[in-house]
């Protein structure tokens, strides 16, 4: 064999393995978190391993978009906001940066419950002075103070301080859960399904959401036997983007490959209904056209664009639905 | 030093190597022949097509000029990398360029050698007939195969990450792909290589069975598409493809059902015969032939 010959093998060899060895090495690593799984926001830390549903909310800039600005022009804002500045001295748009929202089960009691973590900046001697004239009790736990109130036909409601600007509000059980909650503990990291989802979720998405519905029914907050003429999805996660528009992404898991299959049989067929029902309405039309739908294996994926002037036509038929 | 009265030494019996050894002795001698032929310029340019489309495609994904959906039939549908990289395996590879090569390289094998009137070389040797030929078939299999499959590896690295596809999730993918592409060449060079063996026109007899015989009649109705190559290569395919499971899944029952497809045990079984058939018949036919030369 002449050396050159042996120079084209080589090098032909050579594509042959480098692209293999990288293959493989990129195979071996799909498995490491991406998106928000690997970029989590801090609030992550204080969901437990057993949660079924995280959402999250960049309020700051959901509030300071243009998004938010044709909302307004079209629904100002109510008495409430006032009332809450007045008497808490909390402005959402001010003073709220994020929202991160969980589902999780709670020792001892069927179903799942909810806990709301605010961050921003909370005058905490003012909200607890507020909830005590409310007839709130305070209570420590893992040196956080808890503030707690027995509401009728809803039960105990909490508020805790956890971190200088991290509040905790929901039920009592799953306030002092995650003022309870010490460094070491198992989190949402452990539970590799959940990450899995978060993994799905773009860093810098304004909002988003993911959740896997067990078998005890959506998040527990279902009963079965309403989950068990849902269609057979087992996970999903949904995330927005808002700028002067909206951008939505949808990924849903189904049970299998076959249960996929008819998910987006399905969605299809929804999308078709209703590119023909949009016939004739031009801004329902942008919104349809950007629909795109796919997926592959037990994955299910739906995402749209909802442009600036497609949302004035939205939120103008809401506002008018309303009037009338 | 020996008397000059003594008897004249005997001469020396050449030593037949053994077939192995035969075979690697034309192995070595045809490979570098096969690599430097024009042939083989012209087939760099067939297996390059392929990587140029995948970086215009690239281009064209990082220009924003190409998007992920689109409406086939008025169904709306979202092509991504591996979407496009199991069309380019298909359209570019397992239509085109593997049956063209087998064609080329594998009806020159012995064709060559008797149209350059050097088979008598060859075959005055002390070596068997048989492992002048599959010597010949291993150097093809591997120049094609240096050829082919570097090129699918570009492809699939330009290709794959486009559009929202994943090089670690098509990485098994790739391994059917280059598994499936070996098999492609290794059946059409056996088959070719009988041809060659077989008919004086061979390359234009290969060149209407693959772009005749093969298209024409594995769409027509009936057995006569079991008699191709393409028919147990297409059983493999969606197997080996992406799985987009609405599309694939499907279409693959129903084509299985009213056996237009193979199954994958079909299709092995299938080509594995013309495999062995085609290669075991070119042996016994070089073996028995007398090759007369023009002058």
């Amino acid at each position: 064999m002449s050396r050159r010959t042996r120079y084209v093998a080589l090098a032909s060899g050579g594509v042959l393995t480098v692209g293999l060895c990288s293959g493989l090495v990129a195979y071996l690593n799909r498995g490491i978190p991406r998106g928000v799984a690997a970029d989590a926001p801090a609030e992550l830390a204080f969901v437990p391993s057993d949660a079924s549903a995280v959402a999250y909310a960049d309020v700051r800039a959901v509030m300071a978009s243009e998004f938010r600005e044709r909302i307004r022009r079209i629904a100002p804002d109510g008495v409430g906001r006032e009332q809450l500045e007045r008497r808490l001295g909390l402005s959402i748009e001010r003073d709220i940066d994020r929202v991160l929202v969980f589902w999780a089960p709670q020792a001892g009691e069927d179903g799942a419950s909810g806990l709301a973590l605010l961050s921003g900046r909370f005058d905490a001697a003012r909200l607890e002075t507020v909830a005590r004239d409310g007839g709130a009790v305070v209570s420590e736990e893992g040196g956080a103070r808890i503030v707690s109130i027995e509401v009728e036909d809803v039960g105990s409601l909490a508020m805790a301080f956890l971190q200088p600007g991290l509040v905790a509000v929901g039920d009592l059980a799953a306030v002092r859960s995650a003022a309870g909650r010490g460094a070491g503990e198992a989190g949402i990291h452990a539970n590799e399904p959940m990450m899995r989802l978060l993994g799905r979720i773009d860093t810098g998405s304004t909002a988003w959401a993911v959740g896997r519905l067990t078998d005890s029914g959506l998040f527990g907050l279902v009963p079965e036997r309403v989950s068990a003429r849902l269609p057979p999805v087992t996970a999903f996660a949904v995330q927005g983007r808002v700028n002067g528009g909206l951008g939505v992404s949808l990924v849903i898991e189904g049970r299998d490959d076959q249960a996929a299959r008819n998910l987006r049989d399905v969605v299809r067929g929804f999308v078709a209904l209703a590119q023909m029902q949009s016939i004739g309405i031009p801004e329902l039309q942008a919104i349809l056209d950007s629909l795109e739908t796919g997926g592959a294996g037990t994955a299910v994926t739906l995402s749209f664009h909802l442009p600036a002037d497609a949302l004035d036509f939205l939120l103008s038929m809401t506002s008018s639905a309303d009037a009338s | 030093m020996s008397s000059p009265h003594g008897s004249p030494p005997p001469p020396s019996t050449p030593v037949r190597p053994s077939f192995a050894a035969s075979v690697s002795r034309i192995y070595n001698l045809s490979f570098g022949q096969m690599l430097w032929s024009r042939r083989t310029v012209f087939m760099v340019l067939v297996v390059g097509g392929p990587v140029a489309v995948a970086l215009i495609l690239r281009m064209l994904v990082s220009m924003d000029l190409l998007d992920a959906g689109g409406v086939i039939d008025g169904r709306p549908v979202t092509i991504d990398g591996p979407v496009i990289f199991g069309l380019m395996i298909w359209g570019f590879y397992l239509s085109f360029s593997v049956p063209l090569l087998g064609v080329f390289y594998g009806t020159s094998l012995i064709a060559d050698e008797v149209e350059d009137k050097t088979i008598t070389y060859l075959f005055t040797r002390p070596l068997p007939r048989g492992a002048v030929l599959i010597g010949k078939y291993l150097a093809y299999l591997v120049c094609a195969g240096l050829l082919v499959l570097p090129s699918v590896m570009l492809v699939f690295f330009v290709v794959m990450p486009l559009l929202g596809g994943s090089i670690g999730a098509g990485f098994p993918d790739l391994l059917k792909d280059l598994a499936l592409l070996a098999v492609g060449l290794a059946v059409y060079g056996a088959l070719f290589a009988l041809v060659g063996a077989l008919f004086k026109r061979s390359l234009l007899t290969g060149l209407v069975f693959v772009f005749g015989w093969e298209p024409i009649v594995v769409v027509l109705p009936g057995y006569m598409k079991r008699f191709t190559v393409s028919y147990y290569l297409q059983g493999l395919v969606p197997h080996a493809m992406p799985q987009d499971g609405t599309v694939t899944g499907l279409v693959l029952q129903v084509l299985q059902a009213n056996e237009i497809l193979p199954s994958a045990t079909v299709s092995l079984i299938g080509l594995g015969a013309i495999l062995a058939g085609g290669l075991g018949l070119a042996v016994w036919l070089v073996q028995r032939r007398e090759y007369v030369l023009e002058q």
